[in-house]
Order: C-alpha cells, then structure tokens, then sequence
C-alpha cells in the first residue's frame, strides 16, 4: 500500500489517546492523581518556573551542543537532587540555592554570556540539585509515586520547552533583547525571593 | 498452496475465540481492549515501551528488526510466565524502569550497541511489560484473550514508535530523542530513590 | 477465479437474496445483542417517581445488578416484572421524602459486570436528562439539570464505544482496506461509507424506515465476507466493478450497516427533544471510532513495512481469514435468527 508513512504515523499517534475511552480497565486509574498533583508541583513555585525557563533560555544563546545538553542534563542531575531529598540528605538553605539559580541563570541570559560547555553544565547541574530537592522531599509516600515522578519531570521539561521557543525569537535583533530583558525580569525576580520581597 | 493458505487463515480464526461472536460478546470486546492498553496506560510499561522503542530506533533498520521480534516474544513470555508465578507485587514495576532505564541512558549517550546487547535489553524490557501486565480476568478464555491482545498492543506500539524514530533522523529529532530519554531516565531515578525510601 | 471462490460468491449470493424477502416476514422478535442496561425515572406529582429497570438478558442469564435505593424511599407498589425477549423489566413507584435531587441510586454488583447503564430522568414536563453510568463509577448522584453538553458526551462516547467494540463493521472497513490501495480512493471509500451509513442511521432513527436486527446483522456479516472475496481476486490479478469503483459498494453496503448501527441507538434511547442531537453525537462517534481504527491499522501496516519486508502472500492470507470468519458469522446469525 502506498500510503504516506509518515502522516499515517502522527495520526495514530494523536488518535491512540482517544482510544483510552473504550478501555474499561480499571488500569489508568489511581495514576492520574498523582500524575496531576506531580505535573502541577514545579509550576506551583514562581521561582521554580523562571530558572527553569532561563535555562531553555540561556542554552540558546550557548548554541548548538548546549541547546540540547541542557535539557539533557538537567532533569537527571534534577532527580538525583530528588532522590537526597526523598534520602532526607541534609542539604543547607535549598530555597536561598532556588533563588540563586534564578538570579545567576537569568543574569546569564540577560548578558548573552557565552560560557565554555563544561562551565555551563556544571552550573546548571548545581542548581538542578537545589531544584530536585525541594521537590523530592515533598513525593507522595503511597503507590502513586511513579506518576508523581512522571508529571513532575513532564511539567519540567515542558517548562524547558517553553524557554527554548521563546529563546528561538533570538535569531533577530529586537528578539534577542527581549529575550535578554526576560533574563533580566528573571535575575530580578529571583533578587525578590532571595531578599522576602516576593 | 492454495490449500495451505486457507488452512492457515482457519486457524487463525480458531486461535480468536473471542473474535468469533462479534455480537453479544461485549466482555469479551472489553477483554480484548484492556489487555490492548495495559501496556499504554500504566505508566511503568509506558516508559519501557517508549525508552526501548527510542532505543531500537535510533540504532537503526537492522537494530529493529532483531529487536522487535524479540521484545514482542518476550512480552508472550513475561504474560506467560507471570500466569504461573507468584512474583513479588513490584518486582515488574522495577524491571520495567529498570529496563527503561538502561534504554534511555543508551538513547542519551548516542552510542549503538552490539546487536546481541540489544536483543538481551529488548527482551528483558518486553519480559517486564509482560511479567506488570499479567491479566487478573476470571475465566481462562478471557485471560487469553487479554493476554494476545497485550501482545498485539504492545507489539503494535513498538514497532509504530520504532519506525516512527528510524525514519525521523534530522538533528533537530535526534536531539528531541535525546531529551526524551533524559526525561525517562529521571523517572526512573526518581521512582528508585523513592523505593530506597520505602 | 477458483472453485473456492465461486463457492464462496455463490453462498454469498445466496445469503443476500435468500434474506431481502425474510426481512420483510420475520418480525423484530429476532435476537438483540448486548445492550447497556437501562433506568427511566419519571416524576409521579410530589416526591413520587416511578422506576422502570430494565436489564439486558445475556445468553438467558439476567444482569446480577440490584438497585439500591436512598434509605428514605419508600416503596408504594411491589415491583411488578416483565420478561421481555432479551431483556427483563421491571417496573416500581417509590416516594422520597424531599425529593430524588441530590440522592443517590446505586447499582449493586454492577462493578462486576462490562455494562453500562443509561438512566433517563424526566422532569414531568416532557423533557428529559440522560446519564451513563459505568461499572467503574456503579451509582449515580441524581442532579435533575443536565446539561447538552452531557448527552452529547454521552452519545458521543456510546458512538466510540460502539464500533470500537463491533468487531463485524471494524472487520468490514479492514476488509475494505485490503482492495483499497491509495489515499484517494481510501479518502473516497471512507466518504462514501460514512454517507450512506449515515444515512439509514437516521432514517432508522427518526423510525422512516425499519429493519429487524437479526437478518441485518447476517447480512452485515454477508457483505464482509463478499469484499473479503474481491479482496482475493484482487491479488490473482483479476479485476471487476467492486475492485475498480470500491467506493460504490462501500456506499451499498454502508446502508445496510447504518440499520445495524440505529439498532444499538435505538437500544440506548433517547432524551427527548433532544433526538437530532444524540443522534449527530452517535454519529460522529462512529466516525471517530473507524477513524482511530483505520489510523491504527495504517499506521501499524506501515511501520512494520518500514522494518520487515512484507511477505507478498499476507493480504491473501489476511483476506482468506476475514472471509471465512465472516462466513462463520453469516451462518451463525442465519442459524440465530431461525432458533
């Protein structure tokens, strides 16, 4: 058969949700709580949401290898910092790191710094843990830890998404300054979580 | 030939019982659906199937046609199996993301792998879908008909997702490849750490 | 063309002609399927509502369903049953102190079954509210305002529900698949199919014209059978009307299988003054569902082409199989249709 592959295969993919409605397994159930509570979770904190837009941001400016590795990088180094919260590993002032990361990320983007791959990732990696952490000493003890886990890295990286396709405005001159005035909105923001303003 | 043909197609119809009252036969329609689904609707099969499907994708044509069949074998295997013990209540939960787990983290390196390294994570995943995926209906011909519809499911979805990824190969979704096993990768984390915990 | 074939074409032929004069003879006395159960609540002046409960016969057997009632109702006369063919009704009036609204009705032991329920509740001025509950969720919170957005869900769901799980007209359209070689002539199929059952759906539906359901459904079975023969031809080479214009028959015989789609309808009932809607809403669900279904099917087909090099033999063996299951159904209905 001679059919286009693949419009064939978006179109199953879009459809295979709505077929869900026919299954009367008790099977999806439970899950989507948790799901939503975990999806939710990162979106709740404003100063959460702004690094994790800065960071799609900042890659941007990085270029080629950043702009993935990044992403990459961050929802693993951001469930380890998970796993010490949930471990109930002390670690000192999570929320001041949280604003850190706001302020550094964002100061990042609004000056266009082009840090070596190895400083970026590094930097990024580091304030993924104060991220991970506050959110992971706050998983849900029962069974739905599992979509709890799935929504929260979901929410997450759509958060990355978010940035990297605002930061795809760049590519001309009045874009690249509002996506460096978004940095600085987001290093002042995260000024305002440090000092109480906020 | 001709013969064979049409004896080949009766037992294929013989092997569907629940396919041979179309009619009047709607809990064996629900049958069929739920075990259809399972493997897309709880989220530790989900994962598996997307970080093997990613897996076999990127590894190329040759890749996917040893590891389908063996990951669709092995589902039948784990539905089988799974009948017959009595495993630990989340011991295929844990399979799974581990299964998932050592996928995704071969997605994120971007590294192909010996072909017989492959076939062993393939089956290993389709072994856990099918060991978390083990339906718990009542009569035997209800059981079986989940059971095969399971395999269909998740043979199906394997192989659309498989080929979805080895013909989509430009940079842009490769990186995407990259950022989704990340993605499951950290679910997995997550999901561990929390378990450590219990 | 082979002796097996010809044998098959006569048998089909058969089917067709020896039943377009049954159906007019054979009253709608003949076997229903599987249907949702159902529970029309009316209002009877203060407080007082009658019940009528009617659950689906399956092989003989009646639902193992109970009502359960508020506390507070009381019954005003014994529950008087009615066996019907293929169902059981089962009719009471009851008195609630305060009214039904904000109660709830249970339905116990129905989490154990695969049926639906469709309640209907009058509001005693000729309008009614519609509700499906589901054997996940078995009770139901009686809210006497119900919105259209509601029934079109409903009826949208029930459209899905119904073709995905009516393996003979998911059977029909695969078969269809098999002679179908290109998006333009699928595009045209699809349409012509979508038409014409649409068609008799609403005919049927606003009662214009009837079918009984048991020889529609042989001749649903019929009409599989014989594509799932041109299918073959097809692949020997041959060429004929069905496999040059697959469309054409696609419409004929897309009539016949409306008839059997306003039969699950009309099974469901309707809320009234609201019949165009739900129908519309049945309607397009079964476009979703054959939708999914064909997407499903393409969409696997073709990754597994991309992987695997398709041995040239599978569309034979795919159509021996639809046609021989298709046959088995012909003869099974015609058998049920005379016992």
């Amino acid at each position: 058969m001679r059919f286009a592959k693949p419009a064939c295969l978006g179109l199953a993919a879009a459809l295979v949700p709505a077929l869900s409605s026919v299954a009367r397994a008790h099977v999806g159930e439970g899950a989507g709580g948790g799901l939503i509570s975990g999806f939710v979770h990162p979106l709740l904190g404003a100063d959460h949401v702004m690094a994790m837009v800065a960071v799609g941001l900042w890659g941007v400016f990085l270029g080629r290898p950043a702009i993935w590795l990044l992403p990459v990088i961050f929802p693993l180094v951001m469930a380890l910092g998970g796993v010490m919260g949930m471990v109930g590993m002390p670690l000192p002032s999570v929320e001041t790191g949280i604003a850190l990361s706001a302020i550094v990320l964002g100061l990042c983007v609004a000056l266009g710094a082009r840090a070596p791959l190895w400083l970026a990732a590094v930097l990024v990696g580091f304030f993924a843990i104060f991220h991970g952490y506050a959110h992971g000493a706050e998983m849900p003890g029962e069974a739905d830890a599992l979509s709890f886990a799935l929504g929260f890295v979901i929410a997450t990286g759509v958060l990355h998404l978010t940035g990297i396709l605002f930061g795809s405005l760049a590519r001309t001159e009045p874009g690249r300054l509002a996506v460096r005035a978004a940095g600085a909105v987001i290093a002042l923001g995260g000024v305002g979580f440090l000092t109480g303003v906020v | 030939m001709r013969r064979s043909l049409v004896g080949l197609a009766a037992v294929l119809v013989l092997l569907v019982p629940g396919a041979a009252s179309a009619h009047g036969n709607l809990a064996a329609a629900g049958a069929f659906y739920s075990g259809l689904l399972h493997p897309l609707l709880v989220p530790a099969e989900l994962l598996c199937l997307l970080a093997v499907g990613l897996y076999l994708g990127t590894n190329g044509r040759h890749a996917s046609q040893i590891g389908v069949p063996v990951f669709a074998g092995f589902v039948a295997a784990g539905l089988a199996l799974g009948g017959l013990l009595s495993l630990p209540v989340r011991l295929p939960t844990i399979m799974a993301l581990a299964a998932a787990a050592l996928a995704s983290l071969s997605v994120i390196a971007g590294k192909r792998l010996p072909h017989a390294l492959l076939a062993v994570l393939a089956g290993f995943g389709g072994l856990a879908i099918g060991l978390d995926a083990v339906p718990d209906a009542d009569g035997w011909g209800d059981r079986l008909l989940t059971s095969v519809a399971t395999v269909i499911g998740s043979g199906a979805a394997i192989v659309i997702l498989t080929a979805f990824v080895s013909s989509q190969q430009r940079e842009l979704s490769r990186i995407g490849y990259r950022v989704a096993g990340s993605w499951i990768m950290a679910v997995a984390i997550l999901y561990f750490g929390w378990l450590a915990v219990q | 063309m082979t002796r097996a074939a010809r044998g098959l074409w006569a048998l089909c032929a058969t089917l067709v002609l020896g039943f377009l004069p049954l159906v007019a003879v054979i009253g709608p006395a003949a076997a229903h399927d599987v249907r949702p159960a159902y529970l029309q609540i009316d209002p009877l002046g203060a407080d007082r509502y009658t019940l009528i409960w009617r659950t689906p016969l399956l092989s003989g057997m009646s639902l193992p369903v109970v009502l359960d009632l508020p506390a507070e109702a009381k019954v005003l006369a014994p529950p008087k049953i009615q066996p019907l063919p293929g169902s059981v009704i089962e009719r009471r009036a009851i008195e609630i102190p305060g009214g039904l609204a904000g109660q709830r009705i249970g339905f116990v032991g129905l989490e154990g079954t695969i049926t639906d329920v469709l309640v209907r509740i009058g509001d005693g001025r000729g309008g009614q509210a519609t509700a499906l509950v589901r054997p996940s969720r078995p009770w139901i919170e009686i809210d006497p305002e119900r919105g259209l957005l509601d029934i079109a869900l409903t009826y949208l769901r029930q459209g899905i529900d119904h073709i995905l799980t009516g393996t003979d007209h998911l059977l029909f359209v695969a078969s269809l698949l098999l002679i179908v070689r290109d998006w333009r002539m699928l595009l045209k199929t699809i349409t012509a199919f979508t038409v014409a059952h649409s068609i008799t759906l609403a005919l049927a539906t606003f009662g214009l014209v009837s079918l009984p359901p048991g020889p529609v459904d042989t001749l649903v079975a019929a009409s599989i059978a014989l594509v799932a023969v041109e299918a073959v031809r097809r692949e020997r080479g041959v060429t004929s009307a069905m496999i040059r214009w697959p469309w054409i028959v696609a419409f004929l015989f897309g009539l016949l299988h409306g008839f059997g789609f306003a039969g699950a309808l009309l099974d469901l009932g309707f809320p009234q003054g609201d019949i165009p809607l739900a129908l519309l809403m049945f309607n397009i669900g079964i476009e979703i569902g054959q939708l999914i279904f064909i997407a499903v099917v393409l969409a696997t087909i073709a990754a597994i082409r991309r992987i695997f090099p398709i041995p040239g033999r599978a569309v034979l063996v795919s159509s021996y199989a639809i046609g021989i299951l298709a046959t088995f159904w012909a003869l099974e209905r015609l058998q049920a249709t005379f016992t």
